[in-house]
């Protein structure tokens, strides 16, 4: 008998001015124990269907189905206590958001009691040490501690290791992880996995994985349901799929996951011509204010210690590692939008450091930037053709009947239609919205552009025009970019160079294809491993590094095998250890 | 790997677009939804109008006492709302007593946008010290009762328009002030803000282009709802003696000569009354039906 | 949350002393004295010593401390308008009328209110939905005077069920009560159901169904323990409209308690009453606050432990 049996599910919402149909017949089942992944771009309803099977839609949704049974129970005629007691215990959710999935004003033991307590009728006491016993399970080592902090006391993966063990806490029949690890750091994001993964096996669930990154399904699961728009395209063995889409859409998800993989070591050349953009040994340090019993102190905090990064005239540059890196921050140090504490910044052979806002004013023109967000990117009361001509409106360029005509230029150059000139921002899609944002930021023909993040918030399939726009306008202007970026992916097949940071110093440097064969930095060698898979045949069992081990593994290196000049020195420094290939390591005589 | 570039239609990434529409015909789409702001807005609109044209349709002058044999007179087709005590036509009264109230919350609301804007303007795009000591100001007058402080100050002083509407306007100043701040903070972190500033536009540009457009919303909506709180000061004081002066007709005078006759001559007292909640709730529900419209998180989205 | 709360401490007994000068200042700032009224004309001789027994004649700052520091010791002078008594012994009499009728209003308002809210952000576009924008919207615009005055007339005057002035018997009570009723019943009614719909939107509530919670559950512990710190917060300026509106209720009803004697001494310039009303006032209202943000710190876990978010 299935544990789940979908068919026939449409789902609408009512909403101002009509209906929004999100699922338009969908057919899913699973049996006990398997793994299923469903994968879409956000409005595929991927979401909503699961959502639907358990009921916890909004009621401005309508459902309709010929069947939707979970566990044997038929969803739609169940009344509301039939339908409490069945979720949690038959079938539990875990969401991309942690934080949104506790309840703020309670301990997290207290939550994780109160579930137990309801579905298997323990004493509080009772329940509270099978939640000491969950936490301990999903690898949180102070489990007892834990119990007594509010959610606000814990780390976002720390929290999303608390979540799976509250899901699991009533041995639920299937495990419904709504992309359960969007949010978080690529190697927080592998070990959650393989958590999840071995739980499943241990308590023989089943397991619906929702996400958006087919490397996760590679990861994770045996079979696959993609949808898109509401239906499903396509449904198999995930090899199957892997080795041999069928539908259109799955092709081009798998082009974009696997872009990049035929990158190759090339050769470097010299650079005699003087970068673009050189940083010299920039840091920023934050005070932070600890509150004492009367006075606060100040703590010193480095969010970036002696950067040095060049990036060469006409290349990508790629800045990437996880959060708390400190990449963002040396980005909108580089843009001086952001004062660094020490260092350097040298634009084109001019030190731009020490400029005030007046006289930094006409080298804005060289350097530009591009954010994540393109939703607060742009002015939502101004039109797009004025949002495009706003940086030679600062400069005063041309007349404001060429400034129009510039930017209508501008706006068909990145691909969108002239027409869209009088639109407003909140009528684009996150894609077209990123376009226009990048016209801005190139109206002025800059030579330098920082991108931080820009295609994070993006949909697979339109990430992967972003990045192909991107490329495109950067050979025809001859810009060197700074691309910083969390996803290695999207970095290898963009970047000329990559550069790694890991708690806010630089500790690897080489041409792109260099860092990905043959990373030398045991934090590399983490990030890389950590990557999913992109072939569901290559899925392996990984250990994980702690800080402690990262730092004690630091390549130690002897000067006479260096090549160039070296000099011995007791704390770690960035040395060459191939042509263009840097590596922070401790140099010993 | 280079994908085609494409326009913004092909079917993978079409968005929704049909017409384009500015955020303001949003705005006017949500505002009318609403039917209790369209109904206030309304009755506003027709009582401001009938106090600008007070004299076309009114027999007398309001303090003219044309009719004292008729004291007290009960309401008729002749008097529509009865005389008053001192012989004079009370529908006359009535609605040149809102000349008396919606001046005054105007003339205080106005006052108010002229503090409330740039203190708040500033304190939200500087931040820092300067924030903490505008909040600090803040925090001791919303403590101040207004209605006490300005019962003192009148009493004081001797009641008078203009002390009504000083008064409204330094207690009102601060609700418009937090609108505006609270819009200003929000809107420094975002990315355009940060993109004017990445290619060097000074403070004064971000803040006349970008952030004073976009607060557009809470400063109408300080406006309208700055003003009921400036009528029931009035009202409170006329109320209590200290407010605007008789002869002037005022609702609060009005109200409180009534309660004197009330038991018998109902009218004295209910339609000054009723004058006066009637505009107050069409203001208030005109207010909050524009700021639910104009809430800047909706726009469009 | 010690800290936070000597740091609120300090600085509600700062604003305390900053409103006691203003007001203090402000008396004195206008032309006028107790004497200068036209119904006690007195020589500029007698009216000299007059004031230099008063202490009327000293320098501003010279008062404003003697004043304060008597203050301090518990005696708040003696009122110009019945020199046989204190202030104290004055107002002694008048509290009573005021709290009881002011505390019950209160009281009775905001349990009704809350109970309104809360019904109407779970059952939404139900008639209760409606009522409770119906009667919040009209509660908090309509002057308190007006309210007064239409409770007056529909039950005592129309229906003649009550009687409508005076302070004795408790049947007397109901009208005044209710009249202080209607701000806290309104403001409550408002605060209580937007705070709960914005509870129930937020993503959490989700999470708490989906681990198969009974709804009663949910309402009664989650929702509502978070919906409390807008609530709690809403506390103060309710109380601020409460205080000022016992003035009116006052009047209108006849009842001698402190709102009644506020406007006396504003009309004679009786410094002494008028001061220390205020300042009563202004005790209350920062007792008020000081309530306010220790239930607010209690109910956040992020203030009550301190951490610095």
């Amino acid at each position: 008998m299935s544990l789940v049996e979908i068919k026939g599910l449409k789902v609408s919402f009512r909403q101002h001015g009509g209906e929004v149909e999100a699922v338009r017949g969908v057919d899913i089942s699973l049996r006990d124990g398997e793994s299923l992944g469903i994968v879409g771009e956000s409005g595929s309803g991927k979401s909503v269907t699961c959502l639907a099977l358990m009921r916890l839609l909004a009621n401005t949704a309508s459902i309709t189905a010929d069947k939707l049974e979970l566990s044997g129970i038929d969803v739609l005629k169940a009344n509301n206590r039939k339908m409490a007691s069945i979720r949690g215990s038959s079938a539990a959710m875990i969401f991309q958001d942690p934080a949104t999935a506790f309840d703020p004003v309670f301990t997290i033991g207290h939550q994780m009691a109160e579930t137990i307590q309801t579905h298997r009728g323990l004493s509080k006491k009772v329940a509270m040490a099978e939640a000491e016993q969950l936490l301990l399970k999903v690898e949180i080592k102070n489990a007892k501690d834990v119990l007594g902090y509010y959610p606000h006391q814990l780390s976002g993966g720390m929290l999303q290791r608390a979540m799976i063990a509250m899901a699991l806490s009533c041995r639920p029949k299937v495990l419904i992880a709504d992309e359960p690890t969007t949010a978080l750091d690529v190697t927080i994001q592998a070990q959650i996995l393989q958590l999840i993964k071995g739980l499943q096996a241990e308590m023989g669930m089943a397991l619906i994985m929702i996400t958006h990154d087919l490397g996760v399904i590679a990861e994770t699961v045996d079979r696959v349901v993609v949808m898109y728009g509401g239906r499903v395209m396509e449904e198999g063995l995930v090899e199957d799929i892997f080795d041999n889409p069928k539908h259109s859409y799955t092709q081009s998800l798998l082009a974009s996951l696997r872009a990049g993989e035929t990158r190759r070591i090339e050769p470097v050349a010299s650079e005699p011509v003087a970068p673009a953009l050189e940083l010299k040994n920039l840091a920023k340090v934050y005070k932070l204010k600890r509150r004492g019993r009367i006075f606060s102190t100040y703590t010193d905090f480095s969010a970036v210690r002696g950067v040095h990064l060049v990036l060469p005239r006409n290349k990508i540059v790629g800045l990437v590692g996880e959060s708390g890196s400190g990449k963002s921050t040396t980005g909108m140090m580089a843009m001086r939008l952001l004062e660094p504490t020490t260092g350097r910044i040298v634009v084109d052979g001019t030190d731009v450091s020490d400029l005030g806002i007046e006289a930094l004013k006409p080298y804005r023109k060289s350097m530009q930037v591009i954010f994540q967000d393109s939703y607060s990117a742009l002015d939502p009361m101004m039109t797009l053709s004025q949002i495009i001509a706003e940086p030679l409106d600062i400069h005063q360029m041309g007349t404001s009947r060429e400034r129009t005509e510039k930017a209508l230029g501008w706006l068909e150059r990145v691909g969108l239609d002239r027409n869209f000139g009088t639109r407003y921002p909140h009528e684009l899609s996150g894609g077209q919205r990123q376009r226009v944002a990048i016209a801005r930021a190139l109206i002025l023909e800059p030579k330098v552009l920082v991108a931080d993040e820009p295609t994070s918030a993006l949909d697979v399939t339109v990430k992967a025009q972003i990045i192909g726009l991107l490329k495109d306008l950067q050979t025809q202007m001859g810009l060197s970019m700074l691309f910083i970026s969390h996803d290695l992916s999207v970095v290898r097949s963009l970047t000329d160079t990559v550069v790694v940071m890991y708690k806010g110093r630089v500790v690897e440097q080489a041409p792109t294809g260099a860092i990905f064969a043959n990373p030398r930095h045991p934090y590399t060698r983490a990030l890389l491993d950590a990557i999913p898979v992109t072939n569901p045949r290559h899925r392996r069992h990984r250990t994980f590094l702690q800080q402690a081990d990262i730092d004690k593994a630091t390549p130690h290196y002897v000067v006479a095998e260096l090549p160039g000049h070296a000099q011995a020195r007791p704390e770690p420094q960035l040395v060459a250890v191939a042509p263009g290939h840097l590596v922070e390591a401790v140099v010993t005589r | 790997m280079s994908t085609q570039i494409d326009t913004g239609a092909t079917p993978l990434a079409a968005p929704p677009t049909t017409k384009q529409r500015s955020p303001a015909y949003f705005a006017w789409r949500r505002f009318t939804a609403n039917k209790a702001a369209v109904v206030g807005g309304f009755v506003l609109g027709i009582i401001v109008l009938m106090a600008i044209l007070a004299p076309l349709f009114t027999k007398t002058d309001p303090t003219a006492q044309a009719y004292l044999t008729q004291s007290l007179a009960f309401p008729s087709s002749e008097f529509w709302f009865g005389v008053d005590d001192l012989g004079r036509d009370f529908f006359t009264r009535v609605v040149y007593g809102a000349r008396v109230s919606l001046s005054i919350g105007f003339a205080a609301a106005t006052f108010s946008l002229l503090i409330g804007i740039p203190v708040g303007a500033i304190a939200g795009y500087f931040g820092g010290r300067i924030d903490w000591f505008i909040m600090r100001i803040i925090e001791i007058f919303s403590v101040v009762p207004s209605l006490l402080a300005a019962m003192l100050l009148g009493a004081l002083t001797g009641g008078g328009y203009v002390t009504i509407v000083v008064i409204a306007a330094a207690f009102g100043w601060f609700g418009v002030c937090l609108l505006v701040r609270a819009q200003v903070k929000s809107f420094r972190e975002k990315d355009f803000v940060r993109s004017a500033q990445a290619l060097g536009a000074s403070p004064w540009y971000i803040l006349r282009r970008h952030v004073i457009p976009n607060s557009l919303s809470p400063i109408i909506v300080g406006f309208v709802l700055a003003m009921p709180g400036a009528m029931m000061l009035e009202a409170s004081l006329s109320f209590l003696g200290i407010g605007v002066a008789p002869p002037t007709p005022s609702w609060g005078q009005m109200i409180n000569v009534g309660i004197n006759f009330m038991f018998f001559y109902w009218h004295m007292a209910v339609f000054p009354t009723a004058a006066l909640a009637i505009t107050v709730l069409a203001t208030t529900l005109f207010g909050d039906g524009l700021r639910d419209a104009l809430d800047p998180t909706l726009k469009g989205r | 949350m010690i800290v936070y709360l000597i740091k609120r401490l300090l600085s509600i007994a700062l604003t305390f002393f900053i409103v006691s000068l203003v007001v203090f200042l402000m008396m004195h700032a206008v032309p006028g004295g107790p004497f200068d009224g036209n119904d006690m004309p007195v020589s500029a001789e007698v009216r000299a010593k007059l004031m230099a027994r008063l202490g009327l004649d000293q320098p501003l700052w010279v008062q404003y401390v003697s004043y304060m520091s008597g203050v301090l010791q518990g005696n708040w002078g003696v009122p110009y308008q019945s020199p046989g008594e204190t202030v104290i012994s004055l107002l002694r009499q008048a509290w009573i009328p005021s709290l009881i009728l002011g505390g019950s209003g209160v009281i009775i308002g905001a349990i009704l209110g809350i109970l309104i809210g809360m019904a109407a952000a779970l059952k939404r576009n139900s008639w209760i939905d409606y009522l409770a924008s119906a009667l919040s919207v009209l509660g908090l615009t309509i002057p308190v005077f007006v309210i007064s005055m239409m409770l007056i007339l529909i039950f005592a005057v129309w229906l003649g069920w009550l009687p409508a002035s005076g302070w004795g018997k408790p049947e007397r009570w109901i009208l005044p009560i209710a009249a202080y009723a209607a701000i806290p019943l309104a403001t409550y009614a408002r605060y209580t159901r937007s705070a709960m719909l914005d509870t129930l939107n937020r993503p959490f509530v989700t999470a708490l169904r989906a681990k198969g919670l009974s709804e009663r559950r949910i309402i009664f512990q989650h929702v509502l323990r978070n919906s409390a710190i807008p609530m709690v917060t809403v506390f103060l300026p309710m109380f601020i409209g409460t205080a000022t509106g016992s003035i009116f209720v006052e009047a209108m009803f006849r009842i001698p308690g402190l709102g009644s004697y506020f406007v006396s001494s504003i009309e004679n310039r009786d410094y002494p009453l008028e001061m220390a009303l205020v300042l009563m006032v202004t005790i209350g209202i920062c007792f008020a606050y000081l309530i306010s943000d220790i239930a607010y710190a209690w109910l956040n876990p992020r203030i009550r432990l301190g951490d610095d978010t």
